[in-house]
């Protein structure tokens, strides 16, 4: 799910059109939010599932998450730098039209 | 090189034509024996960069000039020590003879307003001159400026970035446009490649901006849609890119990627490359690129370029050292001269290179006399030489013709006064365009036996859905009757503004008075619409007007960024104004305003072209849908270092966030396990540190297998903890590392002065946290818990010499499914783990290691306290001196029992 999950932020990353900031927002709590979060989702889940004896738990599953975390971390930094770009325009604007930073 | 830029400048005004048409006889040379003698130094797109100057400046007073000058580090030495490009500042000279050459442009009758403005580029942008009338007047203290700012302000140093002056400088025309608007120019000089950060990665991504395209196939995409340089072209600043590429080294992409940025496409190490819309769309303004391997061979470019600009062309008619005039030409340059060449008329009129302008020689032709051979007496000199005509086209400025029906404007055809030259001596056909908004098109050509001297008219019929349309002319195969020379076509520009009859009203091309800033400040414009020239009432709709939007949005129909749709429009009537719907209603002879606003997310530096229909009524029924072009600068505000500070923290928090978050879950989710049916006992023990064994110490039982169940207490239930207070381990707690990669942990901490074990081992990462028994690691789940508690001293017992000690076993069970606890199995566990572990020894030697370095710390001896002996306790009854001692009680908790008698010995 978390690889699936990476796959569609890279897909709707690319789009580079008007709707950057939404895009790169949603990329970004795929790629880079989602998956750390499920990764502990499931280790609190198999810390929980310890105290019954009839837990069997899951460690190779618990390991692809982590690294599917971490990789979604990193595939992130893809849709912060393309939120930085408009971002970082309005602040410019900002500066400029207060008077704060001449062109 | 002193000309170089000066004769640009200076040419670029007598455009249109200062022709010196004096009578002459041509001798004719074979135009086999000329093969090869015209030196084509622009490409087809640079010619086109020059017409679009040249035709541009047809149709304006005003010339907005910048010069973005290289001040990069090379100028002063290379890397290694060498000597750099322009190490004695040469390029003051040129810089500042260009002025004069300027102003002299700014007199006469075709005299031109020109702005300047100068900044230098090396790591970032550097301005230096802000926009100035050049005049006669200022030229001086403007030379004054710019030798200052070179030679002392602003020496030579850092890289070549030429983004940051690319962009500076377009910033700085797009707000002179918009204070004097006007023909664009942007004279760029650099003297390397493309150098960021002195890293490739850097350089790629800042020539990607640049260019709009990936040339580079690594990737990058542009900061913005297609680049500065078509956002350059498309609002119509001709950028003449020059290369000083000294001894003509080879070149790198850095620098090959000048040309592909000027001329919209080029090579990139022998793979084609383009940047932005290409072909350069017919509205826009091509650029030149320009190279030169020596400052004095750049001098020559710039004069090339000059003549070009200036409507020269490369004479045809030269064979070694002699060049054929024929009647017709008006005027002619040899280039690349030394300060004593001669030309020599076929009058025998001698002339030299006059002062200040060595390297070339510029001769008018006099008067008859002077068609012939002119002679060229010179060292070394080769062609090109570059002729000019006489012949001279301007059309009739500001015209206005009414749509629907057949209208004619003016154009006057002549040889600037020339009395010996006239407009018959030429042949020619005279291709007119007409170009409305839209795009749509219509051509005549008219051959030059159909045009007089003096005025003729252009008849058409302008379509009346259109309030403007351009008209372009442009003389095609002109040459010289006489001799058949070709001379530089004369191209220009007029744009009619095409009323709409009079029982309609009329509404005025859009005034801009606010340029789209970013995302955030809105263009904004007025129509200003008067009624009906027959003074009757009329009307005139907006479509939205009623609604405050203007809906339909107009059409882009051109924008460098390609933003063809997300636009918000709005519009509103003056309060004075009446409003019937969407249309503005006009009393006779009544005048007023309609404002309008336009803003889209994206921010881009463009020139943004929209098209709006617009409904004229006649308030008597008659309507006439008409198209108004709304055209507006779109300003791109962004700061690289707010880019840089934005990137940083967004990195920064975007990568602590989902941390944060793992953090936040695990501590949520971490708890201890403590449910229902618990049970604790606790148990007085002794434990062997040599044998690793543990026995009963309240001599109820013989051994730990005889502890009974009995001793199991149920505890208050609860469901889970994240702390535990026992009375005699400490504080059990669940612990969430910082670290969320570090899975969560389940603790003991003992009370002060007592240590505490367990089964289970610390891993060597938390090897301090857990050594000498100051805290123990436990599974998390309670029913499987057992500890073994001493106090520290009597873990130390540093002179004792016993091996056992005497500590407290606690124990947590549960009934399972029923079944009852069952010490027995749990008991031997225990024993079984102790039996493994080292934990309790190792403890012990961290205690005494402390307890030695205490006392060292004080300067005691081992076996003293504050320098007396300590004195030996004594042995209990049947035990040897050294053995077990109860001597120091623990800090804290309950005292603990006495030893009990061991089997065999004495009570």
């Amino acid at each position: 799910m978390g690889f699936g999950l990476i796959l569609l932020a890279i897909a709707v990353g690319e789009d580079n059109g008007g709707t950057l900031v939404l895009e790169g927002v949603i990329g970004y709590l795929m790629a880079g939010f989602a998956t750390p979060l499920l990764w502990g989702w499931d280790a609190a889940a198999q810390r929980r599932g310890r105290i019954n004896p009839n837990f069997a738990s899951r460690r190779n599953y618990s390991s692809i998450l982590r690294v599917l975390a971490l990789a979604g971390i990193l595939i992130s930094v893809i849709h912060l730098l393309l939120i930085s770009i408009p971002i970082a325009e309005r602040v410019s604007e900002w500066l400029y039209i207060s008077g704060i930073v001449g062109v | 090189m002193k000309k170089a830029l000066a004769g640009i400048i200076t040419t670029l005004f007598v455009l249109g034509g200062i022709g010196f048409a004096q009578s002459a006889v041509a001798t004719p040379i074979p135009t086999a024996a000329l093969a090869g003698v015209t030196g084509a130094t622009l490409s087809p797109v640079g010619e086109r960069a020059v017409e679009d100057v040249r035709r541009c400046l047809s149709s304006s007073d005003v010339l907005n000039v910048f010069y973005l000058i290289d001040n990069s580090g090379s100028l002063a030495a290379t890397p290694d020590g060498g000597p750099g490009t322009d190490e004695d500042f040469r390029r003051v000279d040129i810089i500042n003879q260009s002025l004069r050459s300027l102003s002299e442009l700014t007199e006469g009758s075709s005299a031109k307003n020109i702005n300047l403005s100068l900044g230098f580029f090396a790591s970032s942008f550097s301005p230096a001159v802000g926009w100035t009338p050049l005049t006669k007047n200022t030229v001086s203290e403007l030379e004054s400026r710019i030798t200052t700012e070179i030679t002392i302000n602003q020496r030579p140093n850092g890289l070549t970035n030429w983004e940051a002056g690319v962009t500076q400088a377009h910033r700085a025309i797009q707000e002179q446009q918009s204070v004097s608007p006007g023909c664009q120019m942007m004279v760029w000089l650099t003297d390397g490649g493309i150098n960021v950060d002195r890293s490739i990665a850097a350089a790629l991504q800042s020539g990607v901006n640049l260019c709009g395209t990936d040339f580079s196939g690594e990737g990058y995409s542009p900061i913005a849609p297609n680049g500065t340089f078509n956002s350059l072209r498309q609002s119509g600043v001709a950028v003449f890119a020059v290369l000083l590429n000294v001894n003509g080294k080879p070149k790198e992409w850095r620098e090959e990627l000048l040309q592909p940025l000027a001329e919209g496409s080029g090579q990139i190490q022998g793979q084609s490359a383009t940047c932005g819309v290409n072909p350069i769309p017919e509205n826009f303004t091509a650029g030149a690129y320009i190279e030169a391997d020596s400052v004095g061979s750049l001098s020559n470019e710039f004069l090339k370029l000059a003549a070009r600009l200036s409507g020269g062309s490369d004479a045809t008619m030269i064979s070694k050292d002699k060049i054929s005039v024929p009647k017709g030409v008006a005027r002619l340059q040899v280039i690349g001269v030394d300060a004593g060449a001669i030309l020599t008329s076929p009058s025998g009129r001698a002339i030299m290179p006059s002062v200040g302008s060595d390297g070339f020689i510029d001769a008018q032709v006099l008067n008859d006399a002077e068609y012939g051979t002119w002679s060229v007496t010179a060292t070394g000199w080769s062609p090109p030489a570059i002729v000019w005509g006489a012949l001279v086209l301007v059309p009739e400025r500001d015209p206005k013709a009414a749509g629907g029906a057949e209208q004619s404007v003016r154009f006057t055809l002549d040889t600037a006064g020339s009395t010996s030259v006239a407009v018959t001596d030429y042949d020619f056909t005279l291709a007119v365009r007409l170009t409305y908004p839209d795009g749509t098109q219509e051509t005549q050509s008219i051959p030059s036996t159909e045009l007089v001297s003096g005025a003729n008219t252009l008849v058409f019929e302008p379509n009346p859905a259109y309030s403007e349309v351009q008209i372009r002319y442009t003389t095609e195969n002109l040459r010289t009757k006489q001799g058949q020379v070709p001379l530089a076509a004369i191209v220009a520009e007029q744009n009619v503004t095409i009323t709409p009859p009079t029982q309609f009203p009329t509404v005025s091309n859009p005034a801009i008075t606010q340029a789209l800033i970013g995302s955030i400040t809105p263009a904004q414009g007025t129509f200003t619409i008067t009624a009906p020239a027959d003074g009757n009432p009329g009307e005139v709709c907006f479509p939205g007007l009623s609604s405050g939007e203007l809906t339909p949005a107009p059409t882009i129909v051109g924008d460098s960024a390609d933003r063809l749709t997300d636009w918000q429009w709005s519009i509103a009537a003056t309060d004075q104004a009446s409003v019937i719907d969407d249309c503005v209603q006009l009393a006779p002879g009544a005048q007023t305003t309609v404002a309008f606003s336009a803003s889209h997310p994206s921010s881009a530096d463009s020139a943004v072209q929209a098209l709006t229909t617009i409904t004229l009524g006649d308030g008597s029924g008659g309507v006439l849908p008409i198209t108004k072009e709304i055209v507006f600068p779109s300003e791109r505000i962004y700061f690289p270092v707010v880019g840089n500070i934005v990137r940083i923290v967004l990195i920064a928090l975007g990568i602590i966030l989902p941390f944060l978050v793992l953090y936040l879950v695990a501590l949520l989710t971490t708890k201890g396990f403590h449910g229902r049916e618990l049970r604790r006992a606790t148990f007085p023990v002794i434990y062997n540190t040599e044998k690793k064994t543990l026995a009963p110490a309240d001599g109820k039982a013989s051994s730990m297998a005889d502890l009974g169940k009995d001793a199991f207490t149920f505890l208050t239930p609860i469901d889970d903890f994240k702390k535990f207070n026992d009375p005699e381990l400490g504080t059990l707690s669940a612990v969430v590392s910082a670290n969320p990669l570090r899975a969560p942990w389940f603790e003991i901490t003992p009370r002060a002065g007592t240590t505490v074990f367990t089964d289970k081992t610390a891993p060597p990462i938390y090897k301090k946290r857990f050594e000498g028994g100051q805290k123990a690691l436990f599974s998390g789940d309670m029913s499987k818990l057992w500890a073994l508690s001493f106090s520290e001293s009597e873990l130390a017992k540093p002179e004792s010499g016993s091996d056992d000690i005497r500590g407290k076993l606690v124990v947590f069970s549960r009934d399972s499914f029923g079944a009852a606890v069952n010490p027995q199995d749990t008991m031997a566990g225990i024993l079984n783990s102790l039996r493994s572990s080292n934990a309790i020894a190792e403890a012990q030697k961290v205690l005494h290691a402390k307890q030695q370095q205490k006392d060292d710390s004080k300067g005691n001896k081992p076996g003293t306290t504050g320098g007396k002996p300590v004195p030996t306790l004594p042995p209990l009854p049947g035990r040897s001196p050294g053995s077990f001692t109860n001597a120091t009680p623990p800090a804290g908790g309950s005292p603990l029992p006495p030893l009990p008698p061991r089997p065999g010995s004495r009570p």
